[in-house]
């Protein structure tokens, strides 16, 4: 694990920083921001007009149409908010695979401060959750100073272990959010495709937006072993004798289909996906996201 | 069937891809793994392909692995078009000349080994294998056909009927065989052997390779000319092979027991000077030795044993040491003589010894004399007289065996009456007075008297009648005499009859008396053995004899005028013929002796004419004092020859005297080592029936008469001699006999340790070529399948 200051790669933040980090969909915020509201306030952006009804606010009628036309038309706004962004990850045993230097655990950390950094200074309010099974550290979302160091302070010194369990951990900490946020999970997602399935329909149904970040290592991606190896599972007890060239092929078929699934699963939610390989694609990967989230956003922007 | 079977022991490697397999898996590292869910699944859709390319594989390098190991034990295929069934030929050279003690040991002991070597190569093999004697070509020692288990002899109940049981009795017998088999005393006869196997190989429709491994010392007397090429007899086989096809049917293994050429010594020779030899008379009994070495022999001493005439069995009575031989030049023969005075008749079995050397066999030799007490003569006179000083038989009996204290040691027998076998039983030779005819009967007995060596002498006188003479001379009736079978089967032979036209009983045409004049011998150069006394003194001698009256006649050819009238047709006065066949004629033109026939070399068979009359009648000489002279040489000279009858060589027939109802009891020589190669201890042989022994020795032949009467049966003393240039043991070398064999387009290798069937390399029906191209391809389809299964190449 590195140092607490170690996650904050001020090289990658700075690369970073030139790109924003918007929001496909509108959520609640706070803070007044780049991120539109997902409710029609009354805000600088004129969205639509509709019918006066008895009720409304008269201070959103638009006496020009009533001048012109004579008919009672509200305006309705878009309304910039701040997001609420909730970095979950990974911390099962599985992270704990490495290749070379860092651990996938480590690179997905490294990922989450990054993405802590720049949502804090977009005066966003960040949050930590870790978990394998359970959930094993919670830091609630806050825009406050203080928050991007507690956060790093919470990653310092923790130790991935046991199986992998998503949805039931975001149900726990979807009921400490008040509203819908922008949920990152950043995790090697072996799990079921089941289980993939029921957590991000879980996080659809309840209207939050998320960004998938799964961290694998080089070699899960490659698999470039040759002579016989036993394989002995990292989150169970499972292991395997084999000649490792002769199933390479295979192997990465399956590989491939669990990732094509899960790229899947993600646009079918609507959420963004991206795939880091090693600590060298964490800022190719998460620039990638960013533009993505950025082409997005104004694709939803013409379409009105 | 396979070349080298022992090497299909290498098909256990066949294994080895599989023990490779195992133990790879044993091998390897520990991983921890987290995406272990993707990992199973591929290993789950993938373990029956893994599998399924795991089995190939280690098929494929099983068979790789199968297919060299087969090339290399060369199997040859039945049926394959070319493809030749196998069987070895062992011929075990066991002549004298093995009997040699190398450095080593026993030449012989070694060949053995050979041979047994050879014969468990072959039954490993499953190769039919046979194995012959090389001296005694005439029967197989022992085969042995069909599968045997592993080429392990075993013992086994004689009722097993199985093939592998069978076999394997058969080839627990020739083992013995080989282990109880001794040298003969006769040299190698591989061209009989060749002989035999080309003429199977001629008629067999089966096509057989024959492998003839030769285990034999090689001597250079066997194989080679005096020129260094191959020996005619084996060069006229080899062309044969060559010239019928048959070069592919034939392998030759010469494997060489020999241990360099052996420098040896022999008694070659060992015999009497005079024959017969008469008791109380001197006789000059010489020994010749040899030395076939290349340094020289000093000092060989040497004895002759005499044995006892009354027993049964050879006890030395007298030993005569030999003088002593200071030196013998390498390739030189030296002869010494004794002399002795057998005292009584009978015969005398003798034994000559030397100081034996590394071929201990041939420093003795044997003989046996035979010892008259006395010449028999019968005198058949045609004109008898009760004067005994004017009758031709009363002259002739008073020259022959004159009265006094001195004997001649001639006995004289008149014959009365017609001549007939008994008259002439015991008669050495016959004098025929002016008997003016002789009948037919008499004829048949001076005939059959003549053919078994008695000695016949004509005077004429003025009684004879002509053309009976003419009949005499030019016979017109056939007969038959017995030829003994040249190739029997066994050392007992058969023997035929063969239809023959009769000799001359009278060996010159008469023509008729010529007129009286007062002649004189004359002998010329003549250089006979009965003028012998007179030396340069011949003509001399008999000037003062006159001859008045004498016959015209004319010499039948082949005839030798001894002594002629010194008239004006030099007619022949003393004319000198053989009773014997046109065959022993050619071959007594040739210079030759006629050694086919043991009647005309047993005896003499010699026939004399004196063209004058044994009285007075025609002239003085039966009152002079030369006349008792050559008549009792001319006795010594026709009688027959005893002592030479009961010799013979090694491999010939013993000369036994055919004799209606009697077969001999031929008792084995029992002291002489040579009798392991006859394990029987006496062998009969009936009428018609002969014996070629095949060891050196005394034997001991007995008579037995139909009847069973054993009181008359007799028994005599036989002397059989081994060859004498079979002690010659110079070996001919392996490159001359390589030179030798170059060129007579047979396949053959040389040496010990050459595996007879590495011919087969270049045989046809051997898939050897074949399987390691099989190895070839599957070693590429192992590698294609290697790399497309994934695997590293």
């Amino acid at each position: 694990m590195k140092s607490a200051g170690g996650f904050f790669d001020s090289e990658l933040i700075a690369r970073l920083s030139r790109l924003e980090l918007v929001a496909k969909r509108i959520v609640d915020g706070f803070l007044a921001g780049k991120n539109k509201s997902s409710r029609h306030g009354f805000s600088v952006e004129f969205v639509e007009h509709r019918e006066y009804v008895p009720g409304d606010d008269l201070r959103h009628l638009d006496w020009k149409v009533l001048g012109r036309m004579d008919r009672y038309y509200i305006k309705r706004y878009e309304e910039e908010t701040n997001i609420t962004a909730l970095l979950v990850l990974d911390a099962s045993a599985s992270m704990t695979y490495s290749s070379g230097t860092l651990s996938k655990f480590e690179v997905g950390a490294t990922a989450a401060a990054a993405l802590g950094h720049l949502l804090h200074r977009q005066r966003d309010a960040v949050g930590l959750a870790v978990h394998d099974q359970d959930l094993k550290e919670f830091v609630p979302p806050s825009a406050k100073t203080l928050a991007l160091a507690g956060i790093a302070a919470r990653l310092k010194g923790l130790e991935p272990e046991g199986k992998t369990s998503m949805k039931e951990v975001l149900e726990r900490v979807s009921l400490q959010l008040p509203r819908r946020c922008l949920f990152v999970l950043i995790s090697d997602f072996f799990v079921s495709q089941e289980e993939i399935d029921a957590t991000l329909g879980f996080l659809r149904y309840r209207g939050h937006d998320a960004v998938v970040l799964q961290v694998l290592d080089p070699d899960e991606r490659e698999f470039p072993f040759e002579s016989n190896i036993l394989f002995k599972g990292l989150e169970d007890d499972r292991q395997l004798l084999t000649e490792p060239h002769r199933l390479r092929e295979r192997y990465l078929e399956v590989l491939e289909g669990a990732l094509g699934h899960l790229k899947k699963s993600c646009e079918g939610c609507g959420f963004d996906y991206q795939l880091i390989t090693g600590p060298e694609k964490i800022s190719e990967a998460l620039a990638k996201l960013l533009a993505q989230r950025a082409r997005r956003r104004k694709a939803a922007s013409r379409n009105g | 069937m396979f070349v080298n079977p022992l090497l299909l022991f290498g098909l256990a490697m066949v294994s080895a891809p599989v023990i490779i397999h195992i133990l790879n898996k044993r091998r390897y590292r520990v991983q921890n793994w987290a995406a272990m869910d993707f990992l199973l699944a591929a290993q789950v859709s993938n373990r029956r392909r893994v599998k399924f390319e795991d089995l190939i594989l280690l098929l494929l390098r099983m068979a790789i692995i199968g297919f060299l190991v087969m090339a290399v034990a060369r199997p040859v295929l039945r049926g394959l078009a070319g493809w030749r069934e196998d069987s070895r030929v062992v011929v075990m050279d066991d002549s004298f000349s093995m009997e040699a003690v190398s450095a080593t040991g026993k030449v012989f002991d070694t060949a053995r080994e050979s041979a047994v070597s050879q014969v468990q190569d072959a039954m490993g093999g499953s190769v039919p294998v046979s194995v012959w004697l090389g001296s005694r070509p005439e029967s197989l020692l022992g085969k042995v056909e069909g599968q045997v288990q592993g080429g392990v002899v075993t013992g086994g109940s004689p009722a097993g009927t199985s093939a592998g049981t069978l076999a394997s009795l058969a080839g627990r017998d020739l083992l013995d065989s080989l282990g109880e088999v001794a040298t003969s005393d006769l040299p190698l006869d591989f061209p009989r052997v060749l002989r035999k196997l080309i003429d199977e190989a001629k008629g067999s429709a089966a096509p057989v390779v024959r492998s003839v491994v030769l285990v034999s010392d090689y001597r250079r007397r066997d194989w080679l000319e005096e020129d260094g090429s191959l020996a005619d007899s084996l060069e006229v086989l080899f062309e044969e092979i060559k010239r019928e096809d048959l070069v592919d049917s034939f392998n030759f293994q010469f494997v060489d027991v020999s241990s360099g050429s052996l420098d040896n010594t022999a008694i070659t020779g060992f015999s009497i000077e005079s024959d017969p030899v008469l008791a109380g008379v001197p006789v000059r009994i010489a020994v010749e030795v040899t030395n076939y070495g290349k340094e020289p022999r000093v000092r060989v001493e040497g004895n002759v044993e005499v044995g006892g005439s009354d027993s049964d069995e050879f006890v030395a009575r007298h030993k005569i040491p030999l003088p002593t031989i200071e030196s013998i030049a390498p390739g030189e023969t030296v002869r010494v003589e004794i002399q002795h005075i057998f005292t009584e008749g009978g015969e005398y079995p003798l034994k000559a010894g030397m100081t034996p050397d590394r071929l201990a066999r041939d420093d003795e030799s044997v003989l046996v004399v035979v010892v008259r007490d006395s010449m028999q003569v019968a005198l058949v006179d045609g004109a008898p007289s009760a004067n005994r000083f004017a009758s031709e038989s009363g002259l002739l009996t008073a020259a022959l065996s004159p009265r006094g204290d001195v004997p001649s040691g001639v006995s004289v027998r008149l014959v009365e009456g017609e001549i007939d076998g008994k008259e002439l039983k015991d008669a050495d030779s016959v004098f025929i007075l002016n008997r003016s005819r002789l009948s037919p009967a008499e004829q048949a007995a001076l005939g059959a008297f003549a053919r078994s060596g008695g000695g016949i002498a004509y005077f004429l006188g003025n009684k004879i009648d002509v053309e009976s003479y003419l009949e005499l001379a030019r016979p017109k009736s056939n007969f038959f005499r017995i030829a003994a079978q040249p190739d029997s089967s066994s050392a007992v032979g058969r023997t035929k009859l063969t239809p023959m036209k009769p000799p001359a009983l009278f060996p010159a045409v008469l023509k008729e008396p010529a007129p009286a004049a007062a002649l004189h011998l004359d002998f010329g150069e003549n250089e006979h053995p009965t003028l012998e006394l007179f030396r340069g003194l011949k003509n001399s001698s008999f000037d003062h004899v006159i001859f008045r009256r004498f016959f015209l006649l004319e010499p039948l050819p082949g005839t030798e005028v001894i002594a002629r009238y010194n008239d004006e047709l030099s007619t022949p006065a003393v004319i000198e013929g053989r009773y014997a066949s046109p065959r022993a004629d050619a071959a007594a033109g040739a210079g030759k002796e006629p050694a086919e026939d043991p009647a005309e070399t047993e005896g003499r068979g010699r026939i004399v004419v004196f063209n004058t009359t044994a009285d007075r009648d025609w002239g003085d000489w039966p009152t002079d004092y030369t006349y008792p002279i050559l008549m009792q040489e001319w006795v010594r000279y026709l009688s027959r020859r005893y002592s030479l009858g009961r010799a013979s060589q090694v491999g010939d027939a013993l000369r036994l005297e055919e004799k209606p109802g009697v077969s001999y009891r031929i008792e084995l020589p029992s002291e002489d080592s040579s009798s392991e190669a006859n394990p029987a201890d006496e062998v009969l042989i009936g009428l018609g029936e002969s014996y070629r022994p095949h060891s050196a020795g005394l034997f001991r032949v007995g008579e037995e008469t139909a009847s069973g009467d054993t009181e008359s049966a007799t028994s005599s003393w036989y002397a059989v001699r081994r060859e004498a240039g079979e002690s010659d043991l110079a070996e001919c070398g392996e490159e001359s006999l390589r030179a030798a064999l170059a060129d007579t387009g047979i396949r053959f290798v040389i040496g010990g340790n050459v595996d007879v069937d590495a011919f087969r390399r270049d045989q046809e029906g051997e898939v050897w070529r074949w399987l390691a191209l099989a190895a070839g391809v599957f070693l590429l389809l192992e590698l294609f399948a290697a790399w497309w299964f994934g695997r590293k190449v």
